[in-house]
């Protein structure tokens, strides 16, 4: 249920970047919300539905953007070992955190992509500007906290329907213990 | 039995590095040096381009309808405005149609090789990229229509890129504003070459010897040489000419006739290009 809802929110927000924001001007910037879905995972889904998530998301990012596959599938999948590696030992998951945390992921993965074509594809270039990229960050830290707590929102709904589910089916066998 | 739980864990926390280990590792391996979509990536790029096209086509639908109501305001004088540059293209034609005349006339003296112009289709741009690092748009045309890797796309104003790969129903583009696009032109005037590359919002033209003259407002037009774009198609406008002590070349920047971000229709040559294959 859980990586249905989210397959369709990824795609949903692949659109919306790709289609409606690129409308916009250039000012108001062009959020990558792919990535702050990637991030929320990382830091509250578990690990093995996380991973088939950020290879999907990483798949669809690759599919529309650049010319390099695998890029996308890599960067995300290294972002989110990391984050796991980093929650096991402090606690990034308040919402305090989160902005600080959506901006230095964006200036990690953005260097962990300019690495990843320097040593795997050397003949190819990207564009690379400082400004666009601390407006990223700006903005991505600026609405981690709204989509964050949004997301909060939709786990716990898809984890309470899925508990009223089955503990709807446990209570057809004797409905006198609840 | 807490000792156990917490091998349980570290055995689990093996297990998910392990297997990321070997997932990152068969990424690597399996995408290293490829530039085409795989299976995946075309079904993918099918079917999120389905939704994009639809999403794409309801915002112009309502743009549409701005532009036919709202923007009427106006009207009339852009309508005298018009049919005066209508008069003033007449004219220009006549002229132009003279000169065409002469050309042909000489190159048959000259007895040149005649050229027929490829064929051509429009696409409708439905997505753009969703990444800052390349400049990529999607577009509704694909193999189905003879839309080929390789082949340039332009628009009436100018060059606009180069299909880079596709699905079964769209064609994603490579704009020639992306660093990883190069395009062997020439100053239009002067008729001095170079390859002009994207700089990721304009252009730098490289490649010209000190000993040329350059100037600031210079149209800069395709070569034809490269073989994939046709002669004489506009590029550029030559912004800046800077000349350094040292080295051999000019520094030139250049901005593009094409305003990338207001685009919305392309018109693919469909000029097959054995470079691309």
């Amino acid at each position: 249920m859980l990586i249905t809802v989210f397959i369709i929110l990824g795609a949903f927000l692949l659109i919306v970047q790709t289609t409606i924001f690129v409308r916009t001007p250039q000012w108001l910037g062009n959020p990558d919300l792919l990535f702050l879905l990637v991030l929320f995972m990382a830091t509250k889904i578990d690990n093995y539905r996380g991973i088939i998530l950020t290879m999907i998301f990483g798949l669809m990012m690759d599919t529309f953007s650049g010319f390099v596959p695998g890029l996308f599938p890599a960067v995300y999948l290294g972002l989110f070992v990391i984050i796991k590696y980093i929650s096991r030992h402090v606690i990034i998951d308040e919402p305090t955190h989160q902005p600080p945390l959506a901006a230095v992921c964006y200036l990690t993965s953005s260097g962990a992509i300019y690495l990843y074509m320097t040593v795997f594809n050397p003949s190819a270039e990207i564009f690379w500007s400082w400004r666009d990229l601390l407006l990223q960050m700006c903005i991505l830290a600026i609405i981690s906290l709204p989509s964050f707590h949004l997301l909060d929102c939709l786990v716990s709904k898809i984890n309470t329907n899925k508990n009223r589910m089955f503990s709807s089916r446990r209570k057809s066998g004797n409905r006198f213990i609840s | 039995m807490k000792k156990r739980g917490k091998r349980t864990s570290r055995i689990k926390h093996f297990l998910f590095i392990s297997t990321c280990i070997v997932l990152f590792g068969v990424l690597i391996i399996s995408f290293m040096g490829r530039r085409e979509f795989t299976l995946p990536h075309k079904l993918i790029f099918d079917i999120l381009g389905t939704a994009q096209a639809g999403v794409t086509g309801i915002i112009d639908y309502g743009s549409d309808i701005w532009a036919n109501y709202i923007y009427l305001i106006g009207l009339k004088q852009e309508n005298d405005h018009l049919k005066e540059k209508i008069l003033e293209y007449q004219t220009k034609t006549v002229t132009y149609r003279e000169a065409l005349a002469t050309n042909a006339r000489l190159s048959k003296l000259l007895k040149l090789k005649e050229t027929l112009p490829a064929p051509k289709i429009t696409a409708r741009i439905i997505g753009h990229d969703p990444s800052q690092w390349f400049k990529t748009f999607t577009i509704d045309r694909s193999r189905r229509d003879g839309v080929m890797k390789g082949m340039p796309v332009i628009t009436t104003e100018g060059v606009v890129g180069q299909i880079l790969d596709g699905g079964n129903k769209r064609a994603k583009v490579l704009q020639t504003i992306d660093p990883n696009s190069a395009i062997e032109v020439r100053i239009q005037d002067t008729r001095t070459q170079g390859i002009i590359k994207g700089t990721g919002t304009s252009y730098r033209l490289l490649y010209v010897p000190k000993n040329n003259e350059v100037h600031k407002g210079d149209l800069l037009i395709t070569s034809g040489l490269g073989g994939v774009f046709p002669q004489g198609i506009p590029v550029a406008v030559v912004s800046s000419v800077v000349s350094n002590r040292r080295g051999m070349f000019l520094n030139i920047e250049a901005e593009p006739v094409v305003d990338f971000s207001r685009l919305e229709n392309v018109i693919v040559i469909m000029k097959s290009n054995q470079l691309a294959e």
